[in-house]
């Protein structure tokens, strides 16, 4: 029976059906709980069928805000007294043979809708023709979101903003939107810091309170106004700290009481009676207090995290879960606390609960996210602050769960070291390699340079970073962690080309919007690339003047949960965003390496050859190509990126160059050592929302085309010559300085990468990688004729996931172009 | 999970254990799409004749 199993199993894997392995080879338990769990990602638009956004986040915080004392109060003291009320009230809830229980959200088919971040993002869900909201709650809602509406961040920045900005921000011109409008966070978690458990983050809180109170109310005390300032503006932040833990300790209490309940009152099965009273005990300890074991210290993060996604949605989630969770795995393992199947378990059910949360978007970035609720990125390994790597079993452990539970959020980034654990690499490659499209590759050594180049971190500080967003690295430190991305604006790069050959004017809006840089048919090619210059200076640099304007907003509004969880915050009495950390700024560049080559394109044909003049070619543009396909392919024809061709790779670094140096560098933000705020090339899935955004270019692409998917990728079909000549060209870029971090999307042959051949093949390319300096490199390795079959037959292929560009989806939850475009991608055989 | 059905159905627990929280009950419903939820209200909210810990099919509290 066991071998029939077995052979049943190894099938599966000699077919590559890794989904069918999967749901076989899991725990009853896993496979229920993968099962149950709803998905809050979303097919184009649109959340999946019998989505709700909660009514809960509006009517509670509506409460609050309402009443007489908000009009008085600091913002962050009714800031808190609201997520008291929501975590006081919020209705609580256990899935089945679950083990970690809470959620942001109220039921397990709602995302929390967290009301004071932007105006628009309510309206557009309140007035979503999937009928997001109740129908029974719509009036109520309505009033709750009229009250809101002053108190948002979008309304706050708006009035501070030009109407230039908005204008942009709005039609997402050159701008995928704002950050007043996303209310998307990235924020840095200082672990070691706040495992402590919250009872021990009162008790500082509490000394500095019993400071103030000398100071400002002591009979007969001396007066000293700069003292008493100091405290009168602390006490506040340091009162709605302390608010706001303890309601969330009694929100773990409410689950603990749920359980108990359900334990003593309905189970009949004895084993799940005493699992229930085993959560019971657990969400009366933790997060109150330090966590005593592997499991405690999982429910006490996943109740962390769901505070803070309460307080703020997350736009991704930093995390180092080997190492903030290590030390407990492997005592529990070598006490026999635990049993490693058991771990593997509590592990997989940590991402399914992590899967869960989703969070409440706008329509725009739920296409740009396309089929996923995250994207959340943990980090695993690396070399530690004194130098030595440490890579733990418990890597593994997440590897081995992923594969089981198949989320494509979280996914994972694997810290690269040449000289780290094979076991742990061939763990990682072993998930790659069935399909997940994580970890993604980090090099690690390369990211630690980018952090101290950019940042000017201490180097055992720089060595601690965490992936902050998708791609971007960042320290765990108490002077280094950050509660947010500094300049979230995201703009659309290759615009800054379409512009510099239209003189500013935008052809797909009809409107002025960058500067006049002159007549292109003028210009010689290094005026051109002037032009190219100028328009992304302007591009990038209103990105960073709107992401200050709502950062100052942030320093108003605060975040009660996240300060708390800062060291330096709770010591000094300061919400978190005005604390001054190291900083870490970038902008998020979309669309990058079409504008690129559509240089690389001008140089070859109108100004080298002269085939063409720079007239017709923009009669050619004008005319989106069309009548023009002969001279359109030879613009397809022309030298591009990712070929190890001098000619396209030598105009291209020169132009990373000089936007390092005359765009980047030059700017300031927040952080007590930013260099300045340099671009992330990368995509999500922008490169197919975005393409009707951007106008014909001189690559041979027409407006509506799908632009290229990574950050430094070739585009699809591009690259001819082969995986070598793509890290070449790639690695002609210098990854330490250039920009923040970049992204490079691979697709391998999944027969070429069978058994241990097949991974002596693959880790032969990443030395490869790891010696031309790249920073990143994430695969896809699953064959067309798979990815035909699932668009031919979605219902068989339901959990199979491919890598877009910076995170993984469900194929068949992508839309048709989508997937299209990932088809398209080339398949390297290594 | 419990074995017998309690779809729908609704119980009323007392707080004994958070004299802070006197004046609250919990509201517990097994939601049978797998999942019990509960969510605190004022005693002062329930209707009279209401026994704790004793289903109702009233819908009280949504």
């Amino acid at each position: 029976m066991a071998d029939a199993k077995e052979a049943k199993l190894q099938g599966f894997l000699d077919n590559n059906q890794h989904w069918w392995w999967a749901e076989q080879a899991r725990s009853p338990r896993i496979d229920y709980l993968r099962k149950a769990v709803w998905s809050k990602g979303a097919k184009a638009g649109a959340y999946l069928p019998g989505t709700k956004v909660g009514s809960d986040g509006p009517i509670l915080f509506a409460e609050i805000f309402d009443d007489m004392d908000a009009r008085s109060d600091p913002y962050m003291t009714t800031f808190s007294r609201a997520l008291e009320n929501t975590n006081t009230k919020l209705p609580v809830y256990i899935v089945d043979n679950s083990r970690i229980v809470g959620c942001c959200a109220a039921a397990p088919h709602e995302v929390f809708w967290v009301p004071n971040l932007s105006f628009g993002l309510n309206e557009d869900i309140f007035n979503d023709r999937d009928e997001l909201v109740d129908m029974d709650k719509r009036d109520e809602v309505e009033k709750c979101l009229e009250t809101m509406k002053p108190y948002t961040q979008q309304f706050m920045a708006e009035k501070v903003m030009s109407k230039r900005h908005k204008i942009m921000c709005r039609t997402s011109q050159t701008y995928t939107g704002g950050p007043h409008l996303e209310g998307l966070f990235y924020c840095t978690s200082q672990f070691t810091y706040y495992s402590k458990g919250f009872n021990a983050i009162i008790e500082e809180i509490d000394a500095g309170l019993k400071e103030a109170s000398t100071v400002l109310y002591k009979m007969g005390a001396v007066p000293n106004f700069p003292d008493e300032e100091h405290y009168l503006q602390r006490v506040p932040v340091w009162e709605a700290m302390k608010r706001t833990l303890n309601s969330e300790i009694l929100y773990a209490k409410r689950l603990a009481r749920l359980a108990r309940i359900i334990s003593e009152n309905f189970e009949t099965d004895s084993e799940r009676k005493q699992e229930l009273l085993g959560i019971s005990e657990r969400c009366e300890w933790v997060p109150a207090n330090r966590p005593r074991n592997f499991p405690e210290a999982l429910q006490f993060e996943h109740l962390q995290t769901m505070a803070r996604k309460r307080e703020k949605p997350d736009g991704a989630w930093p995390a180092h879960p080997d190492w903030w969770f290590g030390d407990w795995f492997d005592a529990d393992m070598k006490s026999g606390y635990i049993t490693r199947e058991d771990a593997v378990d509590y592990v997989g059910e940590y991402l399914i609960r992590s899967y869960e949360y989703g969070s409440c978007r706008n329509r725009q970035w739920r296409e740009l996210m396309t089929g996923d609720p995250g994207p959340y990125v943990w980090t695993f390994g690396g070399m530690r602050p004194d130098g030595n790597l440490d890579y733990r079993d418990l890597i593994n452990v997440f590897m081995e769960a992923a594969r089981y539970v198949r989320c494509v959020s979280p996914t994972f980034a694997l810290r690269y070291n040449k000289d780290m654990p094979e076991d742990v690499l061939k763990n990682c490659f072993e998930s790659i390699r069935h399909g997940l499209g994580y970890p993604n590759i980090r090099n690690d050594q390369v990211l630690i340079k980018a952090n101290m180049f950019w940042s000017n971190t201490p180097e055992d500080e720089a060595r601690t970073w965490v992936a902050q967003a998708c791609i971007v690295p960042a320290p765990e430190t108490k002077h280094g962690c950050m509660p947010m991305r500094y300049s979230s604006c995201t703009t659309l790069g290759s615009k800054c080309m379409e512009l510099a050959l239209w003189n500013g004017f935008n052809p797909v809006f009809n409107m002025q919007i960058g500067p006049k840089t002159g007549d292109p048919t003028e210009m010689s090619f290094d005026q051109l690339m002037d032009a190219f210059i100028e328009q992304f200076k302007v591009i990038h640099w209103d990105a960073v003047k709107i992401r200050n304007i709502v950062h100052h907003i942030e320093e108003i509004h605060g975040r009660p949960h996240l300060s708390a969880t800062y060291e330096m915050c709770v010591e000094d009495g300061i919400n978190c965003f005005t604390r001054k950390e190291y900083g870490n700024a970038w902008v998020t560049t979309f669309i990058w390496m079409d504008g690129c080559d559509a240089l690389v394109g001008c140089k070859k044909l109108v100004y080298d050859e002269k085939k063409y003049t720079m007239a017709q070619l923009l009669e050619f543009l004008k005319a989106n190509w069309e009548g023009y396909e002969k001279e359109r392919m030879d613009f397809v024809k022309a030298p591009k990126w990712g070929n190890d061709d001098p000619y396209a790779d030598d105009i291209i670094v020169k132009i990373h160059e000089r936007v390092r140096d005359e765009v980047c560098m030059p700017c300031k933000c927040w952080g007590t050592h930013a260099q300045g705020v340099p671009c992330v090339p990368q995509n999500v899935a922008a490169y197919t929302v975005c393409s009707n955004l951007l106008g014909a270019l001189p690559n041979g692409r027409r407006l509506g085309d799908t632009c290229y998917d990574g950050g430094c990728s070739p585009g699809a079909g591009n690259d001819k010559k082969g995986p070598t000549a793509v890290l070449n060209s790639v690695g002609k870029l210098t990854h330490e300085n250039m920009f923040r971090a970049n992204l490079l999307n691979q697709r391998l042959s999944p027969t070429q990468l069978v058994g241990d051949k097949g991974f002596d093949i693959w880790n032969s390319y990443i030395r490869s990688w790891c010696d031309l300096g790249i920073n990143h490199v994430q695969f896809n390795i699953v064959d067309n004729e798979t990815l035909i079959a699932a668009q031919e037959k979605p219902e068989d292929f339901e959990e199979m996931i491919v890598r877009v560009a910076g995170y993984s989806a469900q194929f068949v939850g992508l839309n048709k172009k989508t997937q299209d475009t990932i088809i398209a991608r080339t398949i390297q055989e290594l | 999970m419990a074995t017998k059905s309690y779809e729908g159905e609704k119980w009323f627990f007392p707080f004994e254990d958070d004299e802070e929280q006197g004046e609250l009950v919990e509201r517990v419903i097994d939601a049978r799409c797998g999942y019990w939820a509960s969510k605190p209200m004022k005693k002062s909210d329930l209707p009279s004749g209401v026994k704790m810990g004793a289903p109702t099919d009233k819908n009280y509290y949504r």
